[in-house]
């Protein structure tokens, strides 16, 4: 039924969009991984630092790398599903420029107003600095985050627009009526299926952090109007969670779409695939109660269902992208070159990563490693070696030549240096986590350092190969297409 | 909505915002959370059946959207003041501009409504449902009262009413786009 609507001639003015964006991303997580080395070095105490900047730029690190996260996430999205749907350009930019803007506010924040509350801006550490920030630097880092989750918003009505005027239902978009009728529309793009997900969960994430960001500056400025802390972090952590699995769930769009360009077969629709993608359209938004395990006072009902919704919530769009992945590459012959190999790191990237996720979702694991350095290591899991893998590939294919044979040789070696490096970095926050080293902590116990010390070393190599891919990446900006 | 359904439910409400304003006006919630949402509602019914009589009115409202939405978001907010809520009960004048500038709140915005782009209509939906759930918090937890003439306990009570509105509306908003009916475009 589905046919591709939208020209997929280049238009110049969408193409120079894109650049935008992908020089932006580029930057950004180049400067944040920078950010995070200098982390480790600082446990590691090869550099000497106060630990007020270290927690500024444990902020910045995180704020940068999950608000980065998602803007590559709608670059990949919004890519894939123009070829179906015709979405607005200047929205499209409208998102860009509102996510600089309050990258601005975030940077005052945090490098002049010394701002150190973390990304999740925990009530009511904004507004309780005990000196280290002033009030106008918390609303200074709150007031940034409201005006990137405006930009997300506007990007995501258009799509919300898209994609009823297309399908008439968001429910007919996700495939919801093809599995009641039990008539599956195998051309129905696995893309639309993706983006309608994304679109309603993180409508629903950001209308809660709307509230919540709202309710912090007023309690910033008027004291006396004190929020109840339990409601502001199941509110708080329900907007987090939510939208830092959306953006896998956005750029898990490039393996739909690239993977089957080099294996030579299409990755069609499923009924389980469409199941899949509706459950965890549910189970995103229910599952969140996981990171309140240590908190007592919540109710009993709500944490058994964090625990038993982390056993379910990613693995079914996990299974049908790892087993189609895996149909995808079974006795296929498979064009090794660079963008294939990132996906399909990628793809292990976030299977594996969700293994120590699971662990941890369970409460008497919980209980142990709650605030350890075991979360890290789950999270950087799936977004250092699943996320950016999916980003990587997409850039290196819409970059390359149109008959590019040739395989760029610099590109394949730093592909397994970073693939290694980012893997030992990783072990070292899960080692370190079941050596009970607390996160979060800018000074370690000496028996803690040497672990640090080998994680700075990792990270540095990570941090290098991802300059190179940068660097290679700049230079074929020109060369990007956008019928790819 | 057929011409004739708002037809009967205009005459059907005006006599009844009248006679029971005193009523209405004794509690802040219903003052507040029933009464100048009904009279938003009049002036929006009203606009629809003005639009069907005098279809000049539909090149009226795409002429002037963006005035008419500016003046019904500033009066719709502004009526959202505790303050006012107080002034309108001691202050013939205040309670007169109420009883105007309400209506014409909700007539103009049912004349700009459909000249507004699904984005933007979308942002005033979520913006409003934000709005009730902030306003809603806000209530509940506010250590003073906002209104001289009305306690606390009622003060809190609006809260409530309007988390409820909220989980109403979002519901709403969220089965509408979920199952669909109309298409954007
Ligand atoms: C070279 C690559 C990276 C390095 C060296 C690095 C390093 C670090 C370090 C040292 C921490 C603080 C750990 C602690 O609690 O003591 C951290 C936290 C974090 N990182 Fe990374 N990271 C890297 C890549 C990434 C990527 C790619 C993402 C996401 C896309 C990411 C997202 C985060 C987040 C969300 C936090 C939590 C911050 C907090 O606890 O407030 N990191 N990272």
């Amino acid at each position: 039924m589905t046919t591709r609507t939208q020209s997929v001639t280049a238009q110049p003015r969408e193409r120079l969009y894109l650049q935008l964006y992908i020089a932006t991303t580029l930057a950004i997580f180049v400067l944040m991984m920078l950010a995070g080395v200098v982390m480790r070095a600082v446990q590691g105490t090869y550099i000497h630092m106060s630990p007020d900047w270290f927690y500024q730029i444990m902020t910045l690190h995180g704020a940068g790398m999950v608000g980065i996260a998602g803007l590559a996430g709608v670059s990949i999205m919004w890519y894939f599903l123009r070829r179906y749907v015709s979405l607005t350009p200047g929205l499209f930019l409208a998102n860009l420029i509102l996510f600089i803007i309050g990258v601005v506010m975030i940077l005052g924040a945090i490098l002049l107003g010394k701002f150190g509350g973390g990304w999740t801006f925990l009530y009511p550490l904004p507004a309780k600095s005990m000196g280290l920030w002033s009030h106008n630097a918390a609303a200074a880092y709150v007031g940034g985050l409201l005006v990137i989750g405006i930009g997300f918003l506007l990007f995501y009505l258009d799509v919300a627009r898209a994609l009823l005027a297309k399908y008439g239902s968001l429910g007919r978009a996700l495939g919801v009526n093809q599995l009641i009728s039990g008539r599956i529309d195998t051309d129905h793009p696995p893309t639309v299926v993706a983006s309608t997900m994304v679109l309603i969960v993180n409508t629903i994430g950001t209308l809660a952090g709307a509230v919540i960001l709202v309710l912090t500056l007023v309690n910033l400025y008027y004291p006396t109007m004190q929020i109840d802390a339990l409601w502001a972090k199941n509110l708080i952590y329900f907007f987090g969670h939510v939208f830092i699995n959306a953006t896998i769930y956005m750029a898990v769009i490039a393996v739909y779409e690239l993977l089957p360009k080099y294996t030579g077969r299409p990755w069609k629709v499923t009924r389980p695939f469409l199941a899949a993608w509706s459950a965890s359209t549910l189970m995103v938004i229910i599952v969140y109660p996981h990171h309140l395990l240590m908190d007592m006072v919540m109710p009993d009902w709500m944490l058994v269902l964090g625990q038993v919704i982390s056993y379910l919530s990613g693995i079914p769009v996990l299974l049908v992208t790892t087993y189609g992945a895996l149909v995808q590459i079974h006795h296929a012959k498979v064009r090794w070159d660079t963008p294939a190999k990132f996906l399909i790191l990628a793809v292990f990237g976030w299977a594996a990563g969700v293994v120590p996720a699971i662990i941890d979702g369970t409460i008497v694991v919980n209980q142990v490693m709650h605030n350890t350095l075991w979360v890290p290591g789950h999270f950087h899991f799936y977004l250092l070696l699943g996320m950016l893998p999916m980003v990587l590939g997409f850039l290196f294919h819409i970059s390359r030549h149109e008959n590019e044979t040739t395989k760029d040789r610099s590109v394949g070696m730093g592909f397994w240096i970073f693939m290694v490096s980012a893997l030992l970095f990783i072990f070292m926050f899960l080692y370190s986590g079941v050596m009970s080293v607390p996160r979060r902590w800018a000074e370690h116990l000496a028996a803690w350092i040497p672990y640090d010390q080998w994680a700075a070393l990792f990270g540095l190599v990570v941090l290098l190969s991802m300059l190179f891919f940068t660097v290679k990446l700049l230079a074929r900006l020109t060369h990007i297409r956008l019928e790819a | 909505m057929t011409d004739n359904f708002r037809q009967a439910m205009f005459v059907m409400l005006v006599p009844v915002i009248i006679i029971s304003h005193h009523w209405l006006e004794t509690s802040m919630t219903s003052h507040m959370a029933v009464q100048l949402p009904l009279l938003v509602f009049v002036g929006a019914l009203f606009a629809g059946l003005l639009q069907t009589y005098s279809p000049r009115l539909v090149v009226f409202g795409q002429r002037y959207r963006i005035s008419l939405l500016l003046y019904s978001l500033f009066t719709i907010s502004l009526w959202m003041l505790p303050r006012l809520l107080d002034a309108a009960l001691y202050q013939s004048s205040i309670a007169f501009l109420k009883w105007l500038s309400l209506p014409l709140a909700g007539i103009s915005l049912v004349l700009c409504w459909r000249h507004l782009p699904f984005v933007l209509r979308g942002i005033l939906h979520l913006e409003l449902l934000a709005t009730l759930l902030r306003l809603g918090w806000l209530y509940l937890i506010a250590p003073q009262r906002y209104c001289v003439s009305y306690g606390i306990n009622d003060q809190q009570q609006l809260g409530h009413v309007l988390l409820g509105y909220a989980a109403v509306y979002g519901l709403f908003l969220a089965s509408s786009v979920l199952l669909g009916g109309r298409r954007a475009n």
